[in-house]
């Protein structure tokens, strides 16, 4: 086996990029480790797939849950649940990846994506088309284009014979459809017809921050102490409510979920130590041993130093995906409260080459997670993300900065691995050391996209003015999932939240569209909104406004009915006892998160596609009202045509006001969209006693949901992806970063968009690699934070991707490169030129 | 204010790293009294709005040819769809055209105008050390405006630099010094003969008007294109460090000629001076040809030398 360790080379001796900075000289691993070779196996085994697949289905799961649920026909819900945790725990086969110094794996199989029937039947069967081929989703997961698994035949029987029939009508999905059904069956219209928003069912319970310090710290022995006494405290004979039998379920669910993942523990040291008896290198047997012995400690008891700390914290992070399922359980401000065991564990004796090998073993946990996504999903995340993230740097509680060597570790360990998870967080604020932002941007500078910034003297404020948190919560927040902020029950105490993130990503584009067509969807022609009048009976822009907001109104109510069907049906159908232990007020009063057991208890939506729908705003006043180019009536027919033969017009079109230019009028229309969906939203409370909070981003749904979308007044072609996240579009001309941040502050209240917001900008390269060119980045970074953004994340555009803009020019209409005096768009380069610009990168590398 | 007091802009580059220190905004201004070979900017030459024309987005459909009132828009299949002799310049074509293939180069802009745009990013020029540059075609074109926004900026405590090519009566120079904490000052030859071939005018007047800069104590930054057969020699360079170590001047960019611009002497329907000429930027023997002149450089130490 050392061999394979001492053989292997690091990623970035292999790629041309920029490794370097006075980061990368304080690096504890280099690539001559042995301990930097180990992770970089564990990581190339990720690369490696499985069965020439990037991961491959595997059902063991799925039958073990079933197998349980046959059972337990009869028990309450979440007792059942709990059952079938136990079993899936104390039965599915533990696969060990070759060299790894934790145990522990969310599959069964090598790079194995687990089938959850629960969320999972409800789709698998569904047809969709791809290529111009019908096929059912279980027969596309083979040949899709992106994230493709390998299934066996004989698995793909079970589940089409057995697994799927028993969960189709008891899935989440179908539960949420059969309550909508009921009471309000225009919501299931909207769903399907409107293509506006698309909650979530088809995976399970998503965003939440766990209280990791209490299994490190305190281990669940403890927890199973607390939750007994506080199962003592109900006494049969004199009940105070109903609600108290509930409560005694939903504790000794918890209990059994313990038992599970102790057998579990017990399971990985029993084969650890089989594994160390046949083991013949004597270094590996050691390991063995070592993690034998780990996994009889924790998590039952307190971790003992930095390795059980690792290994305890893989467990509950781990498990999660194995019981609860879904994504984004983040580590909330890992830096902070995993600073005192590698303390202690270094006073000890630990080394800093040691704990960073530790730590990079447990960093490329977050990749043995794979996610079966549908069809759609697929496109929309090909990343292969779970995104759970890691926080580090910020304000504690007192407000001051709290960067210390962990947080410099995480950063090492990002650059190192170097793998879609666990994406990290990097919070700022106006006091941010010198030396840890530069350490940040010769990362990023490396990595290309992430550590991602996130301002604390933008989103503190956010936290207490939207959702009533102390300050001392507030300053305690971390990064959730893909922009969602949280209050971290690590730092604290106590504050845990149920942000239900999955409120679906709301395509800001549909409600002028469906304006337009007097509610109908011009996409398949079917009325999905209410009747706001034909494109003639608007006089004034104003009037046209009015529909539009009367559209942006119908949209929200509807999703706000669908998201609560969902929490309900997630609560009456699949409650969630793991998670329900793992966050501090769940576990001590015993009410699901479902049901508003944690602290903070709000709602989280997203707009995708602001820029594109400031555009068609300011598109309309220009072209139809103020200049009378063209009549409402006949710019709604050129659209339906897609613009045919209709270059003069869509000409006008494009050149109206864009938002991003720093145009007033145009950032004033971005304002109108933006305040339009949050007043929507912000009308609603949640069944759990919060509110519904705003966001802006889109991961990749800006190019899912364009495909819904016809032709738009901007000048936009059918089709086509919409604008992303708060850039402007791809119509809109570049003025660079200060002038798109300035439109961006003008319309959006960032004070208000608790859900996060995601500012992205494209960064030259070869215009980052002297010391002063960072610093001037870092001053760009700086004003953003001062000038209260929420959020920055920046690509650094790479050789691949100025190959990739050669390729596809369309896309890449908003990369400037700069050549000696002169600034160019490289879409705008002739053939030849294009080349030399990448020749230029080649050299720089 | 005096809103008279305007420019013929031809581009506003906020977030520049390079032109100077910190993030800066770069205001360029139409019109050089240069004709340089190499120019990689040909719609800076002259004072008055152009109309350029993109091939490969035409679609023919003659929509510029109806709005022209001087009949120079010629359909025909050369591809040279404007008649300059007979273009006026009017850009009533490029507003007609529906495919964004004609398009007009050049607005006017009074200092006030300027200016709004400049404060937008007034904050990141504190945070950053930058500010404006203006640059050109030759700046002091417009001395009136370009007095009246360095001044603006200058009194804001906004950093300001101009990019000249020295070629202006020293009492331009007279007007503006006060406002300007930088001189990105071009010098193409040492050699009056060989200047006049290369830029079609003397260096007369730019070897006094650097002198009049130094005397006056102003920080100056030379810059210089090094054009292969032209003025990427020993004698050139030489010439110029020794300028540079006479006036107690810090810094020169030596810049290697590229023909990155040639493509937009296409869309003017102007024929490129330099045609067939290898650009040295890029090339695989940069770094030696430029290493040849090491002795140089190496003579002048108190001179920082950038290349790029």
């Amino acid at each position: 086996m050392n061999n394979n360790i001492k053989q292997q080379s690091c990623w970035w001796e292999r790629e041309s990029v920029p490794w370097g900075g006075d980061i990368f000289e304080q690096f504890a691993l280099k690539e001559d480790s042995d301990r930097e070779k180990r992770v970089q196996l564990l990581r190339a085994e990720i690369l490696e797939g499985n069965y020439g697949k990037r991961g491959v289905i595997s059902i063991d799961r799925a039958k073990l849950i079933t197998e349980s649920y046959q059972r337990t026909e009869g028990e309450c819900p979440v007792i059942r649940r709990a059952m079938a945790y136990k079993h899936i725990l104390e039965k599915i086969p533990i696969y060990v990846p070759e060299h790894q110094l934790l145990m522990g794996y969310p599959s069964s199989q090598k790079n194995g994506v687990e089938v959850e029937p629960e969320f999972h039947a409800s789709w698998l069967e569904n047809q969709v088309e791809i290529e111009g081929k019908k096929m059912r989703e279980l027969d596309s997961l083979p040949v899709r284009q992106f994230i493709e698994f390998h299934l066996d035949e004989a698995d793909k029987r079970l589940l089409e014979d057995q697994i799927i029939p028993y969960w189709k009508e008891r899935t989440l999905h179908a539960g949420t459809i059969k309550g909508l059904a009921h009471y309000r069956p225009q919501a299931i219209d909207y769903w399907e017809n409107s293509l506006t928003s698309f909650p979530v069912t088809r995976i399970g319970l998503c965003h939440t921050i766990q209280d990791y310090r209490g299994v490190v710290y305190e281990g669940l022995l403890q927890f199973q102490r607390d939750i007994e006494r506080e199962m003592d405290q109900i006494h049969l004979e004199h009940m105070d409510s109903c609600g108290d039998l509930e409560r005694l379920n939903h504790y000794q669910a918890m209990l059994i979920v313990i038992e599970g993942i102790l057998a579990y523990a017990k399971r990985c040291a029993e084969l650890a130590d089989e594994m160390a008896d046949k083991e013949q290198d004597e270094k590996r047997k050691n390991e063995l041993r070592q993690m034998a012995k780990n996994c009889r400690n924790v998590p039952a008891k307190p971790a003992q130093n930095w390795w059980e700390a690792m290994q305890s914290l893989h467990f509950a992070h781990m498990l999660t995906w194995l019981t609860d399922a879904g994504v984004s359980h983040s580590l909330g401000r890992f830096d902070i409260y995993m600073k005192e065991i590698l303390e202690k564990d270094m006073a000890a004796g630990l080394t800093r080459e040691e704990a960073q090998e530790l730590l990079e073993c447990f960093m490329v946990t977050f990749c043995y997670r794979n996610q079966l996504v549908d069809w759609r999903g697929s496109r929309a995340t090909p990343g292969w993300h779970t995104n759970d993230k890691i926080t580090i740097g910020g304000v504690d509680e007192h407000g001051k900065d709290t960067t210390n060597l962990l947080s410099y570790m995480v950063l090492e360990g990002h650059a190192h691995i170097h793998l879609n998870d666990p994406i990290i967080s990097v919070r700022l604020h106006n006091d941010t050391p010198e030396d840890f932002l530069k350490s940040i941007m010769e990362v990023l500078r490396t990595s290309g996209g992430v550590p991602q910034i996130i301002n604390d003297e933008a989103i503190i404020p956010s936290l207490m003015g939207q959702l009533g948190m102390t300050l001392k919560e507030a300053r305690n927040y971390a990064d959730v999932g893909c922009q969602e902020n949280q209050s971290d029950p690590n730092t604290a105490l106590g504050a845990d939240a149920h942000g239900h993130q999955n409120a679906g990503y709301f395509n800001l584009v549909k409600p002028i569209e469906l304006a337009l067509n007097n509610g109908v969807n011009p996409r398949n022609g079917k009325q999905a909104g209410p009747k706001t009048g034909e494109p003639n009976s608007f006089k004034t822009m104003d009037d046209f406004k009015a529909a539009v907001e009367k559209q942006f109104q119908y949209a929200v109510e509807m999703n706000v009915v669908i998201n609560n069907m969902i929490e309900y049906a997630f609560y009456t159908f699949l409650p969630t006892p793991m998670h329900n232990l793992m966050h501090p007020n769940t576990r001590k009063s015993g009410t699901d998160m479902n049901r508003g057991g944690c602290k903070y208890n709000y709602v989280g939506a997203i707009g995708t596609g602001l820029g594109t729908a400031a555009d068609c705003m300011a598109a309309i006043e220009k072209v139809v009202f103020t200049d009378q180019t063209c009549s409402l009536e006949e710019l709604v027919k050129a659209l339906a045509c897609d613009w045919d033969s209709q270059d003069v017009l869509r000409n006008a079109c494009l050149k109206a006001p864009k938002y991003g230019t720093d145009n007033d009028t145009a950032d004033s229309w971005g304002k109108f969209i933006a305040d339009t969906f949050m007043d929507a939203y912000e009308a609603h409370p949640t069944m759990r006693g919060g509110k519904y909070v705003c966001g802006f981003f889109s991961v990749t749904q800006n190019h899912v949901l364009g495909e819904d979308t016809c032709a738009t007044p901007d000048g936009r072609h059918a089709y086509e992806m919409l604008s992303d996240t708060v850039a402007p579009s791809q119509y809109a001309e570049q003025i660079g970063p200060t002038a798109t941040h300035r439109s961006f502050v003008k319309a959006i209240d960032t004070q208000r968009t608790v859900n996060g917001i995601t500012f992205a900008q494209s960064m030259d390269l070869n215009s980052l690699m002297t010391n002063r060119e960072l610093s001037k980045w870092g001053d760009l970074i700086r004003n953003f934070i001062s000038e209260g953004g929420q959020s920055v994340q920046y690509n650094v555009v790479s050789l691949e991707r100025l190959k990739e803009a050669k390729r596809h020019p369309e896309q890449h209409k908003d990369l400037f490169v700069r050549i000696g005096g002169y600034t160019a768009r490289f879409v705008d380069l002739s053939e030849t030129m294009q080349d030399s610009v990448i020749n230029k990168a080649i050299q720089k590398c | 204010m005096d809103e008279k007091k305007k420019a013929m802009v031809f581009d506003i580059q906020r977030y520049s790293l390079h032109d100077g220190p910190g993030i800066r905004t770069m205001v360029f201004l139409k019109g050089c009294p240069l004709k340089c070979l190499w120019c990689c900017n040909p719609e800076s030459q002259e004072t008055y709005q152009e109309t350029e024309f993109y091939k490969e987005l035409c679609a023919g459909c003659g929509a510029c040819q109806a709005a022209c009132g001087h009949g120079a828009i010629d359909m025909g299949t050369s591809g040279n769809r404007i008649n300059k002799t007979k273009c006026q310049n009017c850009g009533k074509c490029a507003e007609a055209c529906g495919h964004n293939a004609l398009r007009t180069v050049g607005q006017w802009m009074n200092a006030k105008e300027a200016l709004e745009v400049i404060k937008r990013d007034a904050k990141i020029f504190k945070t950053s050390g930058g500010g404006v540059t203006l640059s050109g075609g030759e700046p002091l074109v417009w001395i009136d405006f370009c007095e009246e926004v360095l001044k603006e900026c200058y009194d804001r405590n906004i950093n300001t630099a101009i990019e000249t090519t020295g070629h202006v009566p020293e009492s331009h120079l007279i007007r503006i010094k006060d406002h300007v904490d930088t001189f990105l000052y071009d010098i193409k030859s040492m050699d009056d003969s060989r200047h006049w071939r290369l830029t079609g005018v003397s260096n007369r007047q730019i070897q006094q008007n650097i002198r009049y800069l130094r005397t006056c104590g102003k920080n100056v930054i030379i810059r210089v294109p090094l054009i292969p057969n032209h003025n990427f020699m020993a004698e050139e360079i030489e010439g110029i460090c020794g300028l540079a170590h006479e006036l107690g001047i810090k810094e020169i960019n030596f810049m290697p000629y590229h023909n990155l611009g040639e493509v937009k002497y296409q869309r003017l329907f102007r024929q490129y001076p330099l045609k067939g000429l290898a650009p040295l930027k890029f090339s695989q023997n940069m770094e030696q040809e430029i290493a040849k002149y090491r002795d140089i450089f190496e003579k002048h130490k108190d001179i920082t030398i950038n290349i790029g």
